[in-house]
Protein backbone atom coordinates (compact mmCIF):
# COMPACT_ATOMS: atom_id res chain seq x y z
CA UNK A 1 0.00 0.00 0.00
CA UNK A 2 1.77 3.55 -1.05
CA UNK A 3 0.77 6.10 1.44
CA UNK A 4 0.79 9.70 0.02
CA UNK A 5 1.77 12.55 2.50
CA UNK A 6 1.05 15.53 1.92
CA UNK A 7 2.93 18.44 3.68
CA UNK A 8 1.57 21.77 2.90
CA UNK A 9 3.29 23.16 6.57
CA UNK A 10 6.51 22.18 5.51
CA UNK A 11 6.19 23.78 1.64
CA UNK A 12 5.20 27.00 3.45
CA UNK A 13 7.67 27.60 5.90
CA UNK A 14 10.67 26.48 3.22
CA UNK A 15 11.56 23.36 5.33
CA UNK A 16 13.65 20.96 3.60
CA UNK A 17 11.39 18.26 3.00
CA UNK A 18 11.79 14.72 4.79
CA UNK A 19 12.72 11.93 3.01
CA UNK A 20 9.97 9.82 1.24
CA UNK A 21 7.44 8.37 4.35
CA UNK A 22 6.87 5.57 2.10
CA UNK A 23 8.70 2.44 1.82
CA UNK A 24 6.97 1.02 -1.33
CA UNK A 25 8.78 3.20 -3.15
CA UNK A 26 12.73 3.83 -4.49
CA UNK A 27 14.52 6.13 -2.58
CA UNK A 28 17.17 8.46 -3.99
CA UNK A 29 20.51 7.81 -2.63
CA UNK A 30 21.08 11.01 -1.08
CA UNK A 31 17.70 11.28 0.62
CA UNK A 32 18.46 7.69 1.79
CA UNK A 33 22.07 8.68 2.95
CA UNK A 34 20.46 12.20 4.89
CA UNK A 35 17.59 9.85 6.63
CA UNK A 36 20.06 6.98 8.10
CA UNK A 37 22.77 10.04 9.00
CA UNK A 38 19.55 11.44 11.13
CA UNK A 39 18.96 7.72 12.93
CA UNK A 40 15.58 8.17 10.70
CA UNK A 41 13.70 4.59 11.59
CA UNK A 42 12.05 4.28 7.72
CA UNK A 43 15.44 4.67 6.21
CA UNK A 44 16.83 1.76 8.23
CA UNK A 45 14.33 -0.15 6.89
CA UNK A 46 14.19 1.31 3.18
CA UNK A 47 18.17 0.68 3.08
CA UNK A 48 17.27 -3.31 3.82
CA UNK A 49 14.64 -3.68 1.25
CA UNK A 50 16.28 -1.74 -1.26
CA UNK A 51 19.89 -3.15 -1.00
CA UNK A 52 19.23 -6.19 0.96
CA UNK A 53 18.39 -8.85 -2.28
CA UNK A 54 21.30 -7.90 -3.80
CA UNK A 55 23.46 -7.96 -0.41
CA UNK A 56 22.18 -11.32 0.05
CA UNK A 57 23.06 -12.63 -3.53
CA UNK A 58 26.45 -11.80 -2.44
CA UNK A 59 26.75 -13.65 0.47
CA UNK A 60 25.03 -16.61 -0.89
CA UNK A 61 27.89 -16.66 -3.53
CA UNK A 62 30.73 -16.96 -0.20
CA UNK A 63 28.69 -18.78 2.26
CA UNK A 64 28.28 -22.70 1.26
CA UNK A 65 24.87 -22.85 3.46
CA UNK A 66 22.01 -20.16 3.29
CA UNK A 67 21.91 -20.01 6.99
CA UNK A 68 25.35 -18.31 7.03
CA UNK A 69 24.13 -16.05 4.08
CA UNK A 70 22.01 -14.92 6.32
CA UNK A 71 23.58 -13.78 9.03
CA UNK A 72 26.86 -12.30 7.19
CA UNK A 73 23.80 -10.07 5.55
CA UNK A 74 22.88 -8.80 9.11
CA UNK A 75 26.52 -8.29 9.91
CA UNK A 76 26.70 -6.47 6.77
CA UNK A 77 24.00 -4.38 7.43
CA UNK A 78 24.66 -3.50 10.89
CA UNK A 79 28.10 -2.48 10.59
CA UNK A 80 26.49 -0.01 7.00
CA UNK A 81 24.34 1.31 9.79
CA UNK A 82 26.97 1.58 12.52
CA UNK A 83 29.62 2.94 9.65
CA UNK A 84 27.21 4.92 8.02
CA UNK A 85 29.06 8.32 8.73
CA UNK A 86 32.38 6.87 7.13
CA UNK A 87 30.39 6.95 3.68
CA UNK A 88 32.25 9.00 1.46
CA UNK A 89 29.85 11.42 -0.37
CA UNK A 90 29.59 11.53 -4.29
CA UNK A 91 30.97 7.56 -4.08
CA UNK A 92 27.60 5.14 -5.03
CA UNK A 93 25.84 3.58 -1.61
CA UNK A 94 25.31 0.13 -3.45
CA UNK A 95 29.18 -0.03 -4.36
CA UNK A 96 29.81 0.68 -0.27
CA UNK A 97 27.51 -2.03 0.36
CA UNK A 98 28.68 -4.04 -1.83
CA UNK A 99 32.17 -4.04 -0.41
CA UNK A 100 31.04 -4.11 3.15
CA UNK A 101 29.15 -7.55 2.36
CA UNK A 102 32.17 -8.99 0.61
CA UNK A 103 34.21 -8.00 4.38
CA UNK A 104 31.49 -9.37 6.32
CA UNK A 105 31.47 -13.14 3.93
CA UNK A 106 35.28 -13.05 4.19
CA UNK A 107 35.42 -12.95 7.48
CA UNK A 108 32.69 -15.47 8.08
CA UNK A 109 35.25 -17.71 6.10
CA UNK A 110 38.01 -17.05 7.70
CA UNK A 111 36.14 -18.13 11.26
CA UNK A 112 34.85 -21.36 9.71
CA UNK A 113 35.66 -24.18 10.24
CA UNK A 114 38.22 -25.67 7.49
CA UNK A 115 36.88 -28.12 5.36
CA UNK A 116 38.53 -31.31 3.90
CA UNK A 117 39.58 -30.38 0.15
CA UNK A 118 41.23 -31.57 -3.22
CA UNK A 119 44.45 -31.14 -3.37
CA UNK A 120 45.30 -27.99 -5.99
CA UNK A 121 47.83 -30.40 -7.58
CA UNK A 122 44.87 -32.90 -8.29
CA UNK A 123 42.48 -30.43 -10.18
CA UNK A 124 46.08 -28.54 -12.52
CA UNK A 125 46.83 -30.35 -15.75
CA UNK A 126 49.59 -33.09 -15.52
CA UNK A 127 52.57 -33.82 -18.03
CA UNK A 128 54.40 -36.66 -19.20
CA UNK A 129 58.27 -36.56 -19.54
CA UNK A 130 58.18 -35.88 -23.04
CA UNK A 131 56.16 -32.75 -21.85
CA UNK A 132 52.96 -33.85 -23.27
CA UNK A 133 49.45 -33.76 -21.28
CA UNK A 134 48.86 -36.90 -18.95
CA UNK A 135 45.72 -38.27 -17.98
CA UNK A 136 42.43 -36.72 -19.37
CA UNK A 137 42.52 -33.46 -20.87
CA UNK A 138 39.15 -31.22 -19.85
CA UNK A 139 36.70 -30.76 -22.89
CA UNK A 140 33.55 -28.65 -22.51
CA UNK A 141 30.75 -28.91 -24.95
CA UNK A 142 28.95 -25.49 -24.34
CA UNK A 143 25.58 -26.66 -25.56
CA UNK A 144 25.08 -29.10 -22.83
CA UNK A 145 23.99 -26.84 -20.60
CA UNK A 146 21.07 -26.02 -22.56
CA UNK A 147 19.86 -29.46 -21.77
CA UNK A 148 19.49 -27.95 -18.39
CA UNK A 149 16.80 -25.54 -16.84
CA UNK A 150 18.58 -22.14 -16.14
CA UNK A 151 18.25 -23.22 -12.16
CA UNK A 152 19.39 -26.37 -12.64
CA UNK A 153 22.51 -25.11 -14.15
CA UNK A 154 23.16 -22.52 -11.29
CA UNK A 155 23.21 -25.45 -8.93
CA UNK A 156 25.51 -27.31 -10.69
CA UNK A 157 27.62 -23.95 -11.49
CA UNK A 158 28.01 -23.59 -7.63
CA UNK A 159 27.92 -26.97 -6.69
CA UNK A 160 31.19 -27.23 -8.81
CA UNK A 161 32.80 -23.87 -7.99
CA UNK A 162 32.30 -25.55 -4.31
CA UNK A 163 34.84 -28.32 -5.47
CA UNK A 164 37.73 -25.69 -5.26
CA UNK A 165 39.76 -25.46 -2.62
CA UNK A 166 39.44 -22.47 -0.49
CA UNK A 167 41.86 -19.80 -1.14
CA UNK A 168 41.10 -20.55 -5.12
CA UNK A 169 37.40 -20.75 -4.46
CA UNK A 170 37.63 -17.33 -2.76
CA UNK A 171 39.76 -15.53 -5.79
CA UNK A 172 37.54 -17.09 -8.24
CA UNK A 173 34.60 -15.29 -6.86
CA UNK A 174 36.00 -12.18 -5.84
CA UNK A 175 37.78 -11.78 -9.27
CA UNK A 176 34.93 -13.57 -12.00
CA UNK A 177 31.99 -13.42 -9.91
CA UNK A 178 32.31 -10.06 -7.57
CA UNK A 179 34.80 -8.39 -10.30
CA UNK A 180 36.56 -6.54 -7.90
CA UNK A 181 39.91 -6.21 -9.75
CA UNK A 182 43.28 -7.83 -9.05
CA UNK A 183 44.87 -5.06 -6.84
CA UNK A 184 41.35 -4.88 -4.77
CA UNK A 185 41.42 -8.54 -4.37
CA UNK A 186 45.12 -8.69 -3.13
CA UNK A 187 44.37 -5.88 -0.54
CA UNK A 188 41.42 -7.21 0.80
CA UNK A 189 43.03 -11.02 1.14
CA UNK A 190 46.79 -9.28 2.02
CA UNK A 191 48.49 -11.03 -0.68
CA UNK A 192 50.55 -9.62 -3.79
CA UNK A 193 49.00 -8.56 -6.90
CA UNK A 194 50.71 -11.78 -8.56
CA UNK A 195 49.60 -14.15 -5.98
CA UNK A 196 45.90 -13.19 -6.76
CA UNK A 197 46.28 -13.83 -10.89
CA UNK A 198 48.13 -16.84 -10.35
CA UNK A 199 45.31 -18.17 -8.03
CA UNK A 200 43.09 -16.98 -10.23
CA UNK A 201 44.32 -18.72 -13.29
CA UNK A 202 44.48 -21.92 -11.57
CA UNK A 203 41.05 -21.49 -10.16
CA UNK A 204 39.94 -21.34 -13.48
CA UNK A 205 41.73 -24.41 -15.08
CA UNK A 206 41.02 -26.37 -12.29
CA UNK A 207 37.08 -25.19 -13.21
CA UNK A 208 37.66 -26.74 -16.25
CA UNK A 209 38.46 -29.54 -15.17
CA UNK A 210 35.68 -29.72 -12.54
CA UNK A 211 32.99 -28.83 -15.30
CA UNK A 212 34.74 -31.15 -17.60
CA UNK A 213 34.41 -34.66 -14.89
CA UNK A 214 31.33 -33.68 -14.04
CA UNK A 215 29.62 -33.04 -17.31
CA UNK A 216 31.24 -36.51 -18.18
CA UNK A 217 29.75 -38.02 -15.11
CA UNK A 218 26.27 -36.60 -15.95
CA UNK A 219 26.30 -38.06 -19.60
CA UNK A 220 27.26 -41.77 -18.83
CA UNK A 221 24.68 -41.88 -15.99
CA UNK A 222 21.94 -40.37 -18.29
CA UNK A 223 23.59 -43.22 -20.90
CA UNK A 224 23.27 -45.56 -18.47
CA UNK A 225 19.65 -44.73 -17.53
CA UNK A 226 18.74 -44.45 -21.37
CA UNK A 227 20.25 -48.43 -21.43
CA UNK A 228 18.03 -48.87 -18.31
CA UNK B 1 57.53 -25.98 -27.79
CA UNK B 2 55.89 -28.64 -25.30
CA UNK B 3 52.31 -28.43 -23.77
CA UNK B 4 54.08 -27.99 -20.30
CA UNK B 5 56.11 -25.22 -21.74
CA UNK B 6 52.39 -23.94 -23.24
CA UNK B 7 50.90 -24.02 -20.02
CA UNK B 8 54.09 -22.15 -18.21
CA UNK B 9 53.25 -19.32 -20.45
CA UNK B 10 49.46 -19.31 -20.34
CA UNK B 11 48.55 -17.01 -17.83
CA UNK B 12 50.57 -13.92 -19.62
CA UNK B 13 49.22 -15.37 -22.95
CA UNK B 14 45.38 -15.42 -22.24
CA UNK B 15 46.42 -11.84 -20.19
CA UNK B 16 48.09 -10.68 -23.17
CA UNK B 17 51.25 -10.30 -21.64
CA UNK B 18 52.93 -11.79 -23.80
CA UNK B 19 55.93 -10.13 -26.47
CA UNK B 20 54.80 -11.14 -30.09
CA UNK B 21 57.54 -13.48 -30.76
CA UNK B 22 56.49 -16.04 -28.21
CA UNK B 23 52.75 -15.53 -28.81
CA UNK B 24 53.40 -16.71 -32.35
CA UNK B 25 54.88 -20.14 -30.63
CA UNK B 26 52.04 -20.52 -28.77
CA UNK B 27 49.80 -20.17 -31.38
CA UNK B 28 51.32 -22.13 -33.51
CA UNK B 29 51.43 -24.56 -31.03
CA UNK B 30 47.77 -24.36 -30.02
CA UNK B 31 46.82 -24.87 -33.64
CA UNK B 32 48.69 -27.96 -34.02
CA UNK B 33 47.59 -29.57 -30.49
CA UNK B 34 44.69 -30.71 -29.87
CA UNK B 35 44.80 -31.08 -26.09
CA UNK B 36 45.81 -28.15 -25.61
CA UNK B 37 43.14 -26.51 -28.04
CA UNK B 38 40.66 -28.60 -25.71
CA UNK B 39 42.27 -27.52 -22.07
CA UNK B 40 42.20 -23.78 -23.16
CA UNK B 41 38.27 -23.77 -24.58
CA UNK B 42 36.99 -25.63 -21.61
CA UNK B 43 39.32 -22.94 -19.15
CA UNK B 44 37.25 -20.21 -21.20
CA UNK B 45 34.07 -21.76 -21.15
CA UNK B 46 34.12 -22.55 -17.28
CA UNK B 47 35.18 -18.95 -17.19
CA UNK B 48 31.97 -17.59 -19.49
CA UNK B 49 29.52 -20.52 -17.51
CA UNK B 50 30.21 -18.81 -14.32
CA UNK B 51 29.84 -15.23 -15.57
CA UNK B 52 26.18 -15.79 -17.32
CA UNK B 53 25.22 -17.88 -14.56
CA UNK B 54 26.14 -16.93 -11.48
CA UNK B 55 26.95 -13.37 -11.75
CA UNK B 56 23.46 -13.18 -14.09
CA UNK B 57 21.72 -14.29 -11.42
CA UNK B 58 18.35 -11.87 -10.34
CA UNK B 59 19.03 -11.38 -6.50
CA UNK B 60 16.89 -13.31 -3.78
CA UNK B 61 14.38 -10.70 -1.74
CA UNK B 62 15.24 -11.62 1.62
CA UNK B 63 12.69 -13.21 4.03
CA UNK B 64 10.78 -11.23 5.67
CA UNK B 65 11.40 -12.42 9.28
CA UNK B 66 15.25 -12.08 8.02
CA UNK B 67 14.60 -8.17 7.80
CA UNK B 68 12.24 -7.94 10.80
CA UNK B 69 15.59 -9.71 12.65
CA UNK B 70 17.27 -6.80 11.51
CA UNK B 71 16.31 -3.96 11.73
CA UNK B 72 15.10 -5.26 15.71
CA UNK B 73 18.62 -6.01 16.20
CA UNK B 74 19.39 -2.45 14.94
CA UNK B 75 17.00 -1.16 17.37
CA UNK B 76 18.49 -2.74 20.52
CA UNK B 77 21.97 -1.76 19.69
CA UNK B 78 23.67 1.07 20.86
CA UNK B 79 24.26 3.65 18.22
ZN1 LIG C 1 49.80 -29.16 -26.44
Amino acid sequence: MLMIESSPTAATLNVPMPPPRHTESWQSEDALIEGLLAHDEESYEVLVRQYGGSMLAVAQRFCRCSDEAQDVLQEALLSAFRGIRKFRRGSRLGTWLHRITVNAALMRLRRGASRPEVQIDELQPFFDSAGRHAGPVPSLHPTSERRLLEKETRRWVRACIDRLPQTLRTVLILRDIEELDTLQVAQLLDVTTNAVKIRLHRARLALAKIFSEEQQESSSVSARSRVA
Amino acid sequence: MTCRELFELLMDYLEGALPPPQVELVEAHIADCDDCRSYIGAYREARDLVARTIRAEQPPDPPEELVQAILESRRKKPR
